[in-house]
């Protein structure tokens, strides 16, 4: 009688403790036998070109995995599988019968594969949600674009960069589920819902791109450099196309995208496109003007170093516009004297050769402009000529579009708008600005550079026909070992177009073409052309040189010609 | 008169004047009176009553209950169809999506232009720039008015 009360009154006890002091312990625990946490993957935000151009966008994808030990005829489960995994029945079989608990049977299966493996409602198998980047049109502008990861994260280019806009916020739900894992109805619990990610509109051209990096394809084969990159700027900062490309493995074959935008992320001594800085200066100054007639001996001895020209030459007589058009060393070291270290330093500066372009872009360098005090005895004869010093071809580009603006530093910029997750389209903020020469000064270097196309200039091939250019030239050696390579150049054109109301600011540098021709002028400056041409119809920017009521027949400079694309 | 002097007025004609006097009517004998078969005291009905009704009123509470549980679900079965027909739809745009811009890649209409419609790139480009006289008439310039400032359409209806 004892026991049977003893035992009534445990029962009792028991049953309190369950219907009453621990209800929400047995609540919680009966919930988490059923209710599941479902994670929701946001979708990764599309990048597109200017015009609307898809160049990345992301699809969602599944992956498959087994549970073995739930398993029981592998076989019979792969030979259902195969068909849709395009897998061998063999191997999938295999795969199902490893007895680990955990099989990744397939990855990036696409939505209507995986729903038909679901509706085969197949015992042991679960579905993870992913996604898979694509770019559209293959490698265009990819060390602009940059990759995404497998885990779905960006390392390099605009994807690094943008990556937490483009990633969004996954979300998440608490749903009933059977113990089969089917989804029992009933209303989620503890719902964070999924922020997509945001679109990105770029500045860049997609049509543009393509030209571009065709015709810098073509030069790179033909003139057997190394790598070569270039930049295609509008006037307002946008960045219309910018292009990085390595030589093939073999000699003649396509080359191929660089792994980094070569275009921001390369310092290179310039050369001779760096003498916008002592012009500009000095015309600002007064110290010159487009017509100071100056002697220019057949060297100069700076801090035991001999500069010289490209050509040998006695003593002549140059204006200064006639200095800038031969490319002269030693008339524009003498222009440079007259500027000083310092004035020269605060010039250099002036053109933004210290600090980063503003785009914000992975690897984006400051370049490298050492102070005053660093230098040497021969510092002004290598300075003023664009050695001694490093930037990137978009320093270069961005000085040389400050002259197209009529003296005004317009910084770049490669994104012009966000897409919201509700397709709002979001324009950025026109980039900053800031008054570097006067309207005067940019109007007299437009003039001076123009004769550098000219038929006594340094790159009549720069010549586009139908528009006025504007440029210059550069042919540098490459530091190595405390002194210069052999045989080793980097050329450089740089230009503005139409000069007389300019449009677009083109850079295009090639590392190392093969020797002899090797110059800025006969190796980047037909690259300008081309790519100026094709850029120029493409925007609908008249001809300016036309006489009125006459049709005007003008050569093409045709890009790609007949045949594949002449890159991969 | 009233019920109450009416019974008064008949008591005292039962009782004759002038009778002998006596201690009074004689009562009658008092007997058990059977219970009244079929009827309840009234609170026992009430109480009755309320269980029955709050009753019917749990029992169709709990019906209402399993019934809108089953339109939630219903319509959360519904609902569910709704997001998979909606992912679906999305997941098919994307696909769309990126057939396009495949089909719009520069690399392909560059390639499908060569290869299959034998198209090349002009050996020359030809700019035609008409007079003034020509362009006023072909972008719609109104010509000038007559001296006479009378309106005239002859000039924009020349042929151009």
């Amino acid at each position: 009688m004892v026991l049977v009360g003893l035992v009534l009154a445990a029962v009792i006890v028991r049953l309190t403790d369950v219907q009453v002091i621990g209800t929400q312990r047995f609540t919680a625990y009966g919930k988490s036998e059923v209710l599941h946490k479902v994670s929701l993957p946001a979708l990764r935000g599309t990048i597109y070109d200017s015009s609307g151009t898809v160049l990345a966008i992301s699809e969602p994808e599944t992956t498959v995995i087994a549970d073995d030990f739930q398993i029981t005829d592998p076989t019979g489960e792969a030979a259902k599988l195969a068909p849709l995994l395009s897998m061998t029945t063999s191997q999938l079989s295999s795969d199902l019968s490893e007895d680990s608990g955990y099989v990744q049977v397939a990855n990036q299966v696409g939505p209507s594969a995986a729903a038909r493996i679901e509706a085969l409602d197949l015992p042991g198998l679960t579905f993870q949600a992913s996604s898979r980047r694509f770019l559209p049109s293959g490698n265009l502008a990819l060390p602009v674009i940059g990759q995404v990861n497998s885990a779905g994260v960006g390392y390099s280019g605009i994807e690094e960069e943008y990556n937490s806009a483009l990633a969004g916020h996954p979300g998440s739900e608490i749903i009933p589920q059977d113990p089969s894992g089917n989804t029992i109805p009933g209303k989620p619990e503890d719902v964070v819902p999924v922020r997509p990610g945001e679109g990105l509109v770029l500045a860049i051209n997609s049509a543009i791109q393509y030209v571009t990096e065709s015709a810098l394809a073509k030069e790179i084969v033909s003139s057997q450099a190394k790598s070569g990159w270039a930049v295609v700027l509008a006037t307002n900062g946008n960045i219309l196309a910018m292009a990085d490309l390595v030589a093939g493995s073999t000699p003649g074959s396509p080359p191929v995208e660089a792994s980094s935008n070569l275009a921001l992320t390369y310092l290179y001594e310039p050369g001779s496109v760096a003498k916008l800085a002592t012009f500009a200066g000095a015309l600002s100054e007064g110290l010159i003007t487009p017509n100071t007639v100056l002697n220019v001996p057949p060297y100069l001895s700076l801090g035991g170093y001999r500069i010289t020209d490209a050509e040998p030459h006695g003593d002549e007589q140059l204006t200064a516009s006639q200095i800038l058009a031969r490319s002269s060393n030693i008339g524009t070291d003498e222009i440079a004297a007259k500027l000083g270290p310092k004035g020269l330093y605060h010039w250099l500066v002036a053109m933004g050769w210290n600090r980063t372009t503003g785009l914000g872009f992975p690897g984006d360098s400051p370049g490298l402009l050492p102070p005053v005090s660093a230098w040497s005895g021969s510092t002004m004869g290598s300075m003023p000529i664009g050695q001694a010093s490093a930037i990137s071809s978009l320093q270069l580009a961005d000085a040389y579009n400050m002259m197209a603006n009529g003296g005004v530093f317009v910084q770049p910029r490669l994104v012009a708008a966000t897409i919201g997750a509700n397709g709002t389209r979001h324009e950025l903020p026109a980039p900053p600005r800031r008054r570097v020469v006067s309207e005067e000064v940019a109007k007299e270097l437009v003039g001076m550079f123009g004769g550098v196309v000219g038929p006594n200039g340094t790159a009549p091939a720069a010549a586009v026909p139908g528009y006025t250019v504007a440029g210059k030239t550069g042919t540098s050696q490459i530091p190595s070992n405390g002194g210069y390579a052999q045989n080793a150049f980097m050329a450089t054109f740089v230009g503005i177009v139409p000069a007389e109301h300019p449009a677009l600011t083109i850079v295009v540098t090639l590392n190392q073409p093969a020797p002899p021709d090797y110059y800025g002028g006969t190796i980047a400056a037909p690259v300008f052309s081309q790519v100026a041409t094709e850029a120029l119809r493409l925007l609908h920017v008249p001809p300016g040189k036309l006489s009125s009521g006459a049709a005007q027949v003008v050569p093409s400079t045709t890009i790609g010609g007949s045949g594949s694309t002449p890159f991969h | 008169m009233t019920a109450v002097e009416q019974a008064r007025s008949v008591r005292r004609a039962q009782v004759a004047p002038g009778s002998p006097a006596s201690p009074g009517p004689a009562r009658p004998p008092l007997r058990v009176v059977p219970p009244k078969q079929g009827r309840l005291p009234a609170r026992r009905r009430r109480a009755r009553f309320l269980v029955v009704t709050i009753g019917l009123l749990v029992a169709t509470g709990m019906f209402a209950i399993v019934g809108a549980q089953v339109v939630l679900t219903q319509r959360q079965l519904r609902l569910d169809q709704l997001d998979q027909t909606l992912a679906q739809a999305k997941t098919t745009n994307g696909q769309l999506a990126l057939q396009v811009a495949t089909l719009e890649s520069p690399s392909r209409i560059v390639s499908e232009a060569e290869s299959r419609l034998d198209m090349a790139m002009p050996p020359e480009v030809v700019y035609l720039t008409p007079n003034a006289k020509v362009a006023s008439k072909v972008q719609g310039v109104p010509a000038p008015l007559p001296a006479s400032g009378a309106a005239s359409t002859s000039a924009l209806a020349a042929p151009g």
